[in-house]
């Protein structure tokens, strides 16, 4: 029987669809740093897309809930037989969507909680996980309401009896469209004949002709709204917003952060060098080779310094960077207390003496020398040159 | 009344029939080839073949050799019959057809030798944009004489489709293609920076428009109900939808621009036009697929009505989408990341694709007297073809909003999460693979079909000339009854043209005057000068490559994007700018604030091969740069042609341009030999490092100029 294979696939696709949002949960970059707090400007914006969409799918969900009832409706009407054999199809579907629901839920409810407990600017307490998985559970549903009115379609369509390949679309949507039924577009066929090609006069679909309208009028409002009565602020006062929010959580965070270090407070601690090797691999090899020993940028295991050899002077340079010199600033990179980490860790290579060692560049350093600080202070911070 | 007998001209529809689906394998080829060099960068192979020079070369053959050809084909064996007349001049049907098979040819040689003008879509440089034009008039004298020649007194709606099209691709290429010639394949374009954006995104957006879109929403007037053998929905709808979209689409270009340096008023003009673009677009999907009423039984079984079914399907999504896109804050996600890739080719793969083989397989039966050669291949080409753009879009749009999203994120310390942007690429990798799958499966069905194709011609016996007849028009033509408004302008060709001409003109004229002659549009910014010699070489070198492929040179004012590149860009910044480099998509990281970032030595590592300096990274290796000797013949006369077009170096200073040339080499030279690089100094490697240490420092250098501007 036709219905029982479309149970058994859909039960399999909603299993598929489970396990592959559970593993996305996991690889999402989104999701696996709930904790890491506020998600970006970008993902809120994302939210309201998904919301917005969302919503656009629970409007689809309705208008076939409500097609396949009329069907069904008109089944029970017309073919008894059939119709026993559809309530069955409904309630097994019916027991199929809770079974999914129960176990989607969890799923859902589990995406979500990470966002309100670190009050992320998510959108009515929404997480980007949570959308997803709410738009994989409609796109579920409709698919399962496709299937079943495609079914029926087939089952009662009265062209069945003469051809089992008949196949013509509801015609409710005659009503939607507001369009002439087929029977009957002699009347309002054109008498012109282009190379065979016959046309017919039907009125523009009511839904077109207002939905067009309504973009217009939406046009209108969006000009007033941001250039006429200027009630948003355009690109840059955007930015600027963003940026100001921006600050105050900073700011915030760091007044009650732990393990907040900077060039003053940096002190020497042999715990950051695992850590530090790590980020130097990832970061800084390339310039100055695997071992420190140098290359595109200068020796790091030699005594010698172009910046000063003193830890908060290497924090400074790591930090501000020497752009005129080719030495980036890392601090739109690395987290105060990872460039400290990776600071230690250089200092820690001191004398190891790789093989191919650049040549020595700048000044000698010797440890507790309080003399000898930089000359000049590193690059000035401001807001152009900070992310050189 | 007397009725004359005459004959359709078959023989170019043929011939335009084979060259899009022969055109159309290469370019699909192509891009399958640059999809694995995303995920093998070793693929690049010679500088010849490297992305940044095929991805122009595929782009290209897909919308002016596969789709071009296509619309040819259609229009040719529509037109006479929708009209009752042979084409005009079967001559000029054949330099037609010659001419643009030349242009292709030119194009596919001179694109991968890397000239280029530096736009994308419009990279043939200016003797092949000449060519162009002269093809696409005499496209036009033989289309407008056959219509002027007709036998049927109105105007088909296919056949508005057509004049459009032609009126409007003739003002978009000949307005964006405005370029200063230096030497035989080099030039530069007359705009520049923002102003230069708004035109090459007019032209890019209404290519997509007036080239992917209208003439194929004519053939689809023509092909559909005739495949489908039912009367066209509504004539109403047709004369609606056609008109507003038209009128509407041209001002839609700044939606490309969104949050970058152009005007806000213009981007919201780009936003506002977009979504009033929903229901005209709308207007043809509905159009044609209710046409299929009390025909769908048909669908199921013919292949023809299948692809076409799924292309005006594809249609309607892309449509929908592209509006959506056009929103500021889902093109704040979207923009230089790969779902506008996915968009791009829903439309292409779907709309275009599969509307040009359905076509082709309804019209090669007709064109050889003959059935179709197999209904089953055509089937396994409709099903490998549907699965090829699923593969192809569902990874794109998941990788490309989950990269965006990855360049936004910060940590609770405030800084980006993923600070690396290769971390982000690295990430598609599996993404990237999909896609080639995908891209793969649609050129199989591509193979398979070409093979039915041919299968078909082969069995069948081509009917060059297809006699006809009908009555000629009488000279005094009174219409019976009343007749509606429209009904008098689809008698009146040149009317239908001179209206379609003012209905695209409008758009464009009110969004470039302001733009162009109003400073506040473009605020100048005192330090930004013009570019040394040297870096105007360079600058040249990163045009031919085509680095503009995949680096944005454009830093929008998110705080993740001035964060991570710097401050966002301003106006003024891209005065001299001819062309602008904007680019469109981050492969790569943007660009603009690269200058003084890394060491000379850090950039002639990284050209030679990037993984040295990034190991992972996916660029292609420039080993040609290091090896190639600066041509610095044309030093003077790029100094010169730039002071035409108002970069005011000072007068004369073409003649000494040379010295300042050699002076900055020795500089870099110097500079990479204390790093242990010995390079001469004549290399182009030079002339790169140059113009890459030049970007964006204008206002680094000087920062309170850029807190004026804000």
């Amino acid at each position: 029987m036709r219905p029982s294979i479309y149970h058994k696939s859909i039960i399999a696709l909603a299993m598929a669809v489970l396990s592959y949002m559970s593993y996305a949960q996991e690889a999402a970059p989104a999701a696996a740093a709930p904790t890491a707090a506020a998600p970006a400007a970008g993902q809120s914006y994302f939210a309201y897309v998904l919301i917005i969409f969302a919503t656009l799918l629970l409007f689809a969900v309705a208008a076939l809930g409500q097609m396949l009832i009329r069907l069904t409706e008109y089944a029970y009407r017309n073919k008894g037989a059939i119709a026993k054999s559809i309530v069955l199809i409904m309630m097994m579907a019916a027991t199929a969507h809770t079974a999914i629901a129960q176990e989607a839920a969890p799923a859902a409810a589990g995406a979500a909680a990470p966002a309100t407990t670190v009050a992320a600017p998510s959108i009515f307490g929404m997480d980007v996980t949570a959308a997803i998985a709410i738009i994989l559970l409609e796109a579920l549903v409709i698919g399962v309401l496709l299937i079943r009115i495609w079914a029926l379609l087939n089952t009662i369509n009265p062209a069945t009896e003469s051809s089992s390949k008949h196949f013509e679309l509801p015609k409710f949507l005659d009503n939607f469209n507001a369009s002439v039924a087929v029977e009957r577009e002699q009347d309002i066929m054109l008498d012109h004949d282009y190379d065979g090609i016959k046309e017919l006069d039907n009125s523009l679909p009511p839904w077109w002709k207002y939905g067009f309208l309504a973009s217009i009028v939406w046009a209108f409002f969006y000009i007033g709204y941001y250039h006429v009565a200027e009630a948003a602020p355009l690109s840059a006062g955007e930015y600027a917003n963003e940026m100001e929010t921006a600050k105050k959580a900073k700011d915030e965070y760091m007044r009650t952060a732990k393990n907040n270090v900077d060039e003053n407070t940096i002190k020497y601690d042999q715990a950051y060098i695992a850590d530090g090797a790590k980020i130097f691999a990832e970061n800084c090899k390339a310039c100055h080779g695997e071992k420190g020993e140098g290359g595109v940028g200068p020796n790091l295991t030699d005594e010698y310094w172009l910046h000063g050899g003193k830890i908060n002077d290497v924090f400074k340079t790591v930090k501000y960077g020497w752009p005129a010199n080719g030495m980036k600033s890392w601090q739109t990179d690395l987290s105060s207390m990872q460039i400290a980490q990776v600071v230690c860790y250089v200092k820690s290579i001191k004398g190891t003496n790789p093989p191919n060692p650049k040549a020595p560049q700048g000044t000698i350093y010797s440890e507790g020398d309080s003399t000898q600080t930089a000359a000049a202070p590193a690059a000035p911070v401001d807001s152009t040159t900070k992310s050189n | 009344m007397t009725v004359e007998t005459f004959k359709y001209d078959n023989r170019w529809v043929r011939n335009f029939a084979f060259a899009s689906f022969l055109w159309g394998f290469v370019g699909m080829l192509v891009g399958l080839i640059i999809a694995l060099q995303l995920v093998f960068p070793q693929l690049n192979f010679v500088e010849w073949t490297t992305f940044g020079r095929l991805r122009p070369l595929h782009t290209n053959a897909v919308i002016f050799a596969f789709v071009g050809n296509g619309i040819f084909m259609g229009v040719y064996y529509s037109l006479q019959r929708l009209l009752k007349a042979r084409m005009w001049s079967d001559a000029l049907s054949a330099i037609h057809f010659w001419g643009w098979q030349l242009i292709i040819v030119a194009a596919a040689i001179t694109l991968p030798l890397g000239l280029s003008a530096g736009k994308e879509y419009a990279e043939l440089e200016w003797p092949i944009d000449i060519a162009i034009t002269l093809i696409w008039v005499v496209f036009g004298i033989n289309m407008f004489a056959t219509i002027l020649t007709r036998r049927e007194r109105h105007l088909y709606v296919a056949i508005w489709f057509y004049i459009a099209t032609w009126i409007t691709v003739a003002m978009l290429h000949i307005v964006n293609s405005m370029e200063l010639p230096i030497s035989a394949f080099k030039s530069y374009s007359l705009y520049a920076g923002v102003q230069d954006a708004l035109v090459q995104w007019w032209y890019g957006h209404n290519a997509v428009a007036f080239f992917l879109t209208t003439p194929y929403l004519g053939l689809m007037y023509y092909f559909l109900p005739k495949a489908a053998n039912r009367p066209v929905y509504s004539y109403r709808l047709s004369i609606i939808h056609f008109w507003a979209l038209i009128f509407l689409y041209i001002w839609a270009g700044p939606h490309h621009l969104l949050y970058t340096a152009l005007p806000d008023w213009a981007q919201s003009l780009g936003t506002v036009f977009s979504v009033m673009l929903i229901a005209p677009s709308w207007g043809g999907m509905i159009n044609g697929l209710l046409t299929l009423r009390g025909a769908w039984d048909k669908v199921r079984e013919d292949p023809v009505l299948k692809f076409m079914v799924v292309a005006v399907t594809a249609y309607g999504m892309a449509t929908f989408e592209g509006p959506l896109l056009s929103i500021k804050s889902v093109n704040a996600i979207s923009h230089y990341t790969d779902w506008t890739i996915a968009h791009v080719h829903v439309g292409a793969l779907g709309w275009n694709g599969f509307l040009t083989f359905g076509i082709l397989y309804w019209l090669l039966p007709r064109l050889y007297n003959t059935k179709l050669f197999s209904v089953r291949l055509a089937n396994a080409h409709f099903w490998l073809g549907t699965l090829g753009i699923l593969f192809y879009a569902i990874p794109m749009y998941w990788g490309g909003i989950y990269q965006s999203l990855m360049w936004k994120q910060f940590t609770a310390e405030g800084i980006l999460k993923y600070p690396n942007f290769l971390e982000t690429v690295s990430y598609l990798r599996p993404f990237y693979i999909a896609r080639a799958l995908g891209g793969l499966l649609y050129l199989t069905g591509t193979t398979v079909g070409i093979y039915n194709l041919i299968k078909t011609a082969a069995q069948g016996k081509f009917v060059a000339e297809e006699e006809a007849s009908a009555p000629a028009l009488e000279k005094n033509y009174t219409p019976h009854g009343t007749e509606g408004w429209h009904r008098v302008i689809e008698r009146r060709p040149v009317q239908m043209l001179i209206f379609s001409f003012i209905m695209v003109a409008i758009g464009g004229i009110i969004e470039f005057v302001p733009t162009f002659l109003i400073e506040s549009n473009v605020p100048s910014i005192a330090s930004v000068k013009p570019y040394t010699p040297l870096e105007l070489h360079g600058r040249d070198i990163y045009i031919r490559e085509g680095c503009y492929n995949c680096h944005s040179q454009m830093i929008r004012p998110f705080r993740s994007e001035t964060e991570r590149y710097g401050e966002y860009s301003k106006a003024g910044e891209f005065v001299y700018d001819h062309p602008f480099q904007f680019g469109s998509k981050r492969t790569g990281p943007d660009l603009q604030r690269e200058g003084a970032k890394y060491p000379d030595s850090w950039h002639y590592n990284h050209m030679m091969d990037p993984t040295i300096m990034s190991p992972g990274s996916i660029m292609p290796a420039y080993p040609h740069i290091i090896d190639h000797d600066l041509d610095t013949n044309t030093t003077a006369a790029k100094i010169k042609a730039m002071q035409m077009l108002g970069v005011p170096y000072p007068k004369g200073y073409e003649a000494i341009a040379g010295t300042d040339l050699v002076k900055q080499e020795t500089v870099i030279q110097a500079s990479l030999a204390k790093d242990g690089i010995k390079v001469s100094k004549n290399k182009e490697i030079i002339a790169v490092i140059a113009y890459l240490q030049r970007l964006g420092r204008d206002i680094k250098t000087n920062p309170q100029t850029a807190a004026a501007q804000n």
